[in-house]
């Protein structure tokens, strides 16, 4: 019994959590995205983090505008979670045993939805509007699945009307603008994208129902005869999870994974072209929001496994215990300490992402987009010589 | 059995268990076969696809027959929810129906290169070896299409294995860039549908 309890001890140090994702989120905030990258080279071997490494790695060469690169980081984390579409056994048991760190890390479902927004928005950029159109399918397979917690993944649908209308095709496009349109204060915010798309998709009908909320010239304007400027802006960075810890008995503890509450002030925007004011669209989502409805959809399966877990080690330590009550002792104190909610997230993502459209007549600008900074502070982001032809689309991004 | 032969059989099982898995192995496929690891597009779906419409394509006796027709491939669409590289079909309709003599092809992907080259013959080259410009061969017809697919799962239910049905359709269509006229369109089917289990190790 003394080598099964030394075999245990063993197994359960193996779920000791270390995060070395810290140290890339410390990185990242500094401003150090190279040294970032280089941490998470270092991490490459280790499977259990393995979706959670490629993520990270996507993410901030996302940032750093290494576009490619981030395509394939992205593409790999897609196929880690296909390929991990199925329960594992050794790693339900490892986790039932030790705790969630020591399992494979298969992200939260707005995770997975994030991923493939970072691919439109990569793909749009590359000027690649057919594989952010895949993208895009792929998405609406996430949305589908998941439809309650990702409800408010309003700048995700948003991108998906967006890849379906670059890549010309107009009736998907309307219909995720419809559905858009359901989740937002007002249809008039998105009224543009409604009447166009339904016009180009052939569908009359439905675009005369819209037609009366284009109130401004540049909404009325034929998009082939205007150009327009897309930019992906994201604010700050999402809050860690935490763990909350229940106490069920002195020698029982249960550890949940939340996020915590924060309040998030939505951004504002204004834009100048040449020095005028200039209408725009803007969609943006509240990402620890979404993030926190998408755990809170798995709550139910992670308190059975936390109730389950509890059960069998308390039974593991009462039989040591009745064999040897000092290893007993010590394994339940082991076990004790050792239970930790798995904390472990996409970290480096912003607190909020934005996609404003800015319509503008051909030839060349100066725009200037300004939004509140930390402390309420106005912060700009211009952008010069834009140069500008009939029915193009300008794509860029910025994160402050 | 005693304790200690038991415990020789298990470290002899998990040895042997260990050595098996680690054992990597290759082997050469012929690439005609058809080989599919799950629902989803393979290189024998491109080969059942590029044979079919290649043979389609050669049966036309509608086209001019004075000339051989001149065709440019315009990329084929990738409308599915999987990353396909669609230019390895259009790659391989357009070798087959070369070597079939019955056609000649525009390289599209090429006319960039072209011009490029052009310029910089203009400025760098003998005007005795420079290649004649402006004088390009015009198509006859174009050839462009999409690939579509349609997938479903099998609903969440109390079961051992989960079903995936995958359906692929490949549209192809050569049009007259004169009159605007359709003057062949065929499609390609492929459904399949695969299980792999929900419980693994």
């Amino acid at each position: 019994m003394l080598k099964r309890t030394t075999l245990l001890v063993i197994l359960l140090l193996g779920g000791c959590a270390t995060m070395p994702h810290d140290t890339v989120r410390h990185e990242f905030l500094q401003g150090r995205p190279e040294a970032a990258i280089a941490t998470l080279d270092q991490q490459q071997g280790t499977t259990r983090n393995r979706l959670l490494t490629l993520m990270e790695r996507g993410l901030i060469l996302h940032n750093l505008g290494r576009y490619e690169e981030s395509t394939r980081a992205f593409i790999a984390a897609e196929r880690l979670l296909e390929a991990w579409d199925y329960v594992s056994v050794s790693d339900q048991a490892k986790t039932l045993v030790v705790n969630d760190w020591a399992g494979v890390y298969k992200g939260e479902y707005a995770e997975r939805l994030w991923i493939h927004s970072y691919q439109m928005m990569n793909y749009l950029l590359l000027d690649d509007a057919e594989k952010a159109a895949v993208e895009a399918r792929m998405a609406l397979k996430v949305l589908d699945a998941h439809e309650e917690p990702l409800r408010q993944a309003l700048f995700t649908r948003a991108l998906i009307g967006l890849a379906f209308e670059a890549a010309g095709k107009y009736n998907d496009a309307f219909i995720e603008y419809k559905k858009l349109a359901e989740q937002l204060p007002s249809a008039k915010l998105i009224a543009r994208q409604l009447y166009w798309t339904a016009l180009r998709a052939g569908l009359t009908t439905q675009a005369e129902k819209y037609r009366e909320l284009l109130t401004t010239p540049e909404m009325r304007s034929d998009p082939d005869e205007m150009a327009e400027v897309v930019v992906f802006i994201a604010h700050g960075i999402i809050p860690q999870k935490q763990a909350a810890d229940l106490f069920i008995a002195p020698d029982i503890r249960l550890s949940f994974p939340a996020y915590p509450q924060t309040f998030i002030v939505k951004p504002r925007y204004r834009v100048e072209a040449d020095g005028q004011r200039r209408p725009f669209e803007e969609v943006t989502t509240l990402l620890p929001e979404v993030a926190s409805a998408s755990l809170e959809a798995r709550g139910k399966a992670l308190v059975a496994k936390q109730a389950a877990r509890a059960s069998i080690k308390h039974n593991i330590a009462h039989q040591v215990r009745k064999e040897n009550e000092l290893a007993g002792n010590l394994l339940s104190l082991a076990f004790f300490l050792l239970e930790e909610a798995d904390t472990r997230s996409w970290s480096t993502l912003p607190e909020t992402l934005s996609l404003v459209r800015i319509p503008l007549p051909p030839g060349r600008h100066d725009l200037t987009i300004a939004t509140d900074g930390p402390s309420g502070r106005q912060i700009l982001l211009t952008l010069h010589d834009l140069e500008l032809d009939k029915g193009q689309r300008l794509f860029r991004k910025h994160r402050f | 059995m005693n304790k200690t032969t038991k415990g020789m059989a298990v470290v002899t099982l998990a040895t042997g268990l260990v050595l098996l898995g680690g054992c990597a192995t290759t082997r050469t496929l012929d690439p005609n076969a058809e080989v599919h690891y799950d629902a989803n597009y393979d290189f024998s779906d491109k080969k059942a696809i590029v044979d079919k419409l290649t043979n389609s394509l050669l049966s036309i006796n509608t086209l001019s027959q004075a000339k051989k027709p001149v065709i440019v491939v315009y990329p084929i669409a990738n409308e599915t929810a999987e990353h396909i590289n669609t230019a390895g079909i259009s790659d391989d309709i357009r070798m087959a129906l070369i070597r079939s003599g019955k056609f000649r092809f525009i390289n599209e992907a090429q006319r960039a290169n072209i011009q490029r080259e052009a310029g910089y013959q203009k400025t760098h080259v003998d005007p005795g070896q420079r290649f004649a410009q402006g004088r390009q061969l015009g198509a006859d017809y174009i050839l462009s299409g999409a690939l579509r697919s349609i997938e479903k799962k099998q609903q969440k239910q109390i079961r051992l294995t989960k079903k995936k049905m995958v359906y692929y359709s490949l549209n192809l269509e050569l049009t007259d860039p004169t009159t605007g006229e359709i003057v062949w369109a065929d499609k390609v089917e492929l459904a399949r549908e695969a299980s792999r289990p929900i419980i693994g190790w």
